[in-house]
């Protein structure tokens, strides 16, 4: 079966039908995506998945990752915290290896490419190699850029301006002093992945059995790194004030790597608060990641994600996709994908949490109720399939830019006649 | 039972639309900056906020059945009143014909809120409305009828897009108030179907039930 098709039962039958048609528009485009590295994080996860899939529907796309050195990876590491708004020290000489860098890496560009994929700004410094380079260039940007540091902004932004067009995540991280298109094109999950597949009974049964969290009790969630910004003692307040209520475990599913100082020490404190409540139930990096939080998800009464920010929130999608009922922070893409009391509940204070949490927990009817709807809005718009004709849409879009409805017919791209009602 | 059939004249071809949002450059953080979008934004925002947004959405609570712009003067401005004001445009959206007649009504109810001596403040960083623009593309199907069962195949396959674009699009469509299909089945000679159609509330229910109901009426129908 096309890998397409394989999501069918999840997106409908005539989703695909119309992601395919669209794409006979690109059918054979070459499409070039270059990022940092192929291993590890957000981008190469999505990648992995998009790449086959534009080829499955006959766009050529290749992935290249351009050659970094660490001193390089330091500097981009300070651009991503100094882009989220941190402050950071980075200077001119860093600036410099940043740049020599990426002119060193020029020749990775397909010359024959029709479209240049940047994502993220380690391949920004690309950029200029498009002089001579007859494709469209799209930049890619994964992170929150809303509150960026005014210098780093300044030095990446002279590159974004010379692309076609940019892409975010939600309408709030696109920027004022950008004079290209902005698209907004929120991430996906893909329902297929070990993180969100089906899991049998005996797998949830084994998984659960091994953190020793009884099966005949209901628990509230929170799967999240061990970063203040997710809020954790947060959520151990809200549990605290709903045990006034009822007796309801907390189960918080945390990473943290070793060489990270920040997340031992939230790690460490969240333990000391915690204490000896046989109530809570800690487990840190747990393995395997992807199907023990899958499997907690499922088997969750409740989904959280109180984060204080939030990039976009993949995690609260996550458990929208398994019908959980999810409460989540009122913040970044959080609020883009919960409807306040349809798909979830946005809390802003722990004591918002406790009081959905029993609000929710007394209520059975209503848990379903949002679960249905979280689950439905996730099939609508964060699926990978909608990813992909969001895509193929702004492949589309650059490659015949202005205004208006286009008509995509057998012997090319038209305006749509009869539209201009709409248009005015 | 006398079998009305009726000549292969024109065949309806089916069509479906896809659509990725991109940033129009405005966005509203009170009511002031609101109004200056309302006038300023091209007509595809317009339509992306209230007409794309009333099916876009999810159906099942009244909270779904209400424009981007309501929406935001509510949860974002945090004014009822003006929010009952702009909800109220989607009533008038099955009579209006253009763009420019939903613009008219959104500019209308703004200037009648502010003259009734209201005057909000600013909203908090991230809680602005940013005005979005579709880049549409419609593409035909392949599926094509020209008798009423060719129809009730055709439309069984396709899903809420198609619906979107000849249904609900369709009635801005050279200005005629009526959705693609109802001016079709006249066209061919099946006012009886037509009438029936032409009268189904698009906000009654999703378009998933108002696909089944029109096949619904046309297999009937015969």
């Amino acid at each position: 079966m096309a890998l397409l098709e394989q999501y069918a039962p999840f997106v409908g039958e005539q989703f695909i039908f119309e992601t395919k048609l669209l794409a006979q528009a690109l059918r054979g485009a070459r499409v070039q995506h270059v990022n940092s590295t192929k291993t590890g994080g957000g981008v190469a996860e999505i990648l992995t998945k998009l790449v086959p899939l534009m080829r499955d529907v006959g766009v050529d796309a290749q992935w290249t990752t351009l050659k970094g050195t660490p001193a390089f990876f330091d500097v981009t590491k300070s651009f991503h915290n100094a882009l989220h708004g941190s402050r950071e020290r980075i200077s001119d000489k860093q600036l410099r290896v940043y740049e020599q860098v990426n002119s060193a890496n020029y020749d990775v560009i397909d010359r024959d490419a029709d479209f240049v994929i940047i994502h993220d700004p380690q391949p920004l410094g690309l950029v200029p190699r498009r002089e001579n380079h007859l494709g469209t260039w799209i930049w890619r940007c994964h992170i929150d850029v809303a509150s960026a540091d005014r210098r780093v902004w300044q030095f990446l932004s002279k590159y974004i301006r010379q692309f076609d067009a940019a892409l975010f995540h939600l309408p709030q991280y696109t920027r004022d002093d950008l004079p290209i298109p902005q698209f907004v094109v929120p991430p996906s999950i893909d329902p297929l992945s070990e993180k969100n597949r089906d899991v049998s009974a005996a797998e949830s049964k084994r998984y659960l059995a091994r953190y020793r969290i009884p099966t005949d009790e209901p628990y509230v969630l929170q799967a999240a790194r061990f970063d203040r910004l997710k809020d954790p003692f947060g959520v151990l307040e809200a549990h605290r004030l709903l045990s006034h209520n009822r007796d309801v475990r907390l189960v918080y599913a945390g990473n943290f790597a070793p060489d990270d100082p920040e997340g031992m020490e939230v790690y460490d404190e969240f333990m000391r608060k915690a204490g000896r409540n046989r109530l809570i139930t800690v487990i840190p990096n747990p393995d395997p990641n992807d199907l023990v939080v899958n499997v907690l998800q499922r088997n969750a009464s409740i989904v959280i994600q109180k984060s204080i920010r939030e990039g976009f929130g993949l995690s609260v999608t996550e458990g929208m996709w398994k019908a959980r009922p999810v409460i989540g922070g009122n913040t970044g893409g959080i609020r883009y994908q919960i409807v306040d009391g349809v798909t979830g509940y946005l809390v802003n204070t722990p004591d918002g949490a406790a009081f959905r949490m029993g609000q929710i927990l007394a209520n059975p009817t209503l848990a379903r109720s949002l679960g249905e709807a979280a689950k439905l809005r996730v099939a609508e718009n964060f699926l990978v399939p909608n990813y992909l004709k969001n895509w193929l849409c702004v492949l589309l879009a650059v490659k015949y830019p202005g205004e208006g409805v286009r008509l995509l017919s057998g012997d090319g791209v038209h305006a749509f006649r009869g539209r201009t009602r709409r248009e005015v | 039972m006398r079998r009305k059939r009726f000549l292969r004249r024109r065949e309806f071809e089916f069509h479906t639309e896809l659509a990725v949002a991109v940033w129009s450059g405005y966005k509203a953080d009170s009511i002031e900056t609101l109004l200056g979008g309302l006038n300023e934004v091209p007509g595809s925002s317009i339509f992306y906020h209230v007409w794309h947004a009333l099916f876009r959405r999810h159906r099942h609570t009244p909270e779904a059945w209400m424009n981007d712009f309501a929406r935001w003067a509510l949860h974002g401005l945090g004014r009822k009143t003006l929010a009952e004001k702009l909800a109220c445009v989607d009533m008038v959206l099955l009579r209006t014909r253009s763009v420019a007649e939903t613009r008219e009504h959104l500019i209308k109810a703004v200037r009648e809120y502010q003259g009734e001596g209201e005057f909000p403040g600013r909203v908090a960083m991230g809680d602005e409305l940013y005005f979005m623009e579709m880049r549409s593309f419609v593409m035909p199907t392949g599926i094509r009828a020209g008798t009423t069962g060719e129809f009730v195949r055709g439309l069984q396959r396709l899903g809420r897009n198609t619906m979107l674009h000849h249904f609900i699009e369709g009635r801005m469509r050279d200005g005629g108030g009526l959705d693609d299909f109802s001016r079709w089945f006249i066209e061919t000679g099946r006012k009886d179907i037509a009438r029936q159609i032409e009268v189904i509330n698009p906000l009654s229910a999703d378009l998933d039930h108002l696909r089944k109901r029109i096949i619904e009426i046309v297999r009937r129908a015969g």
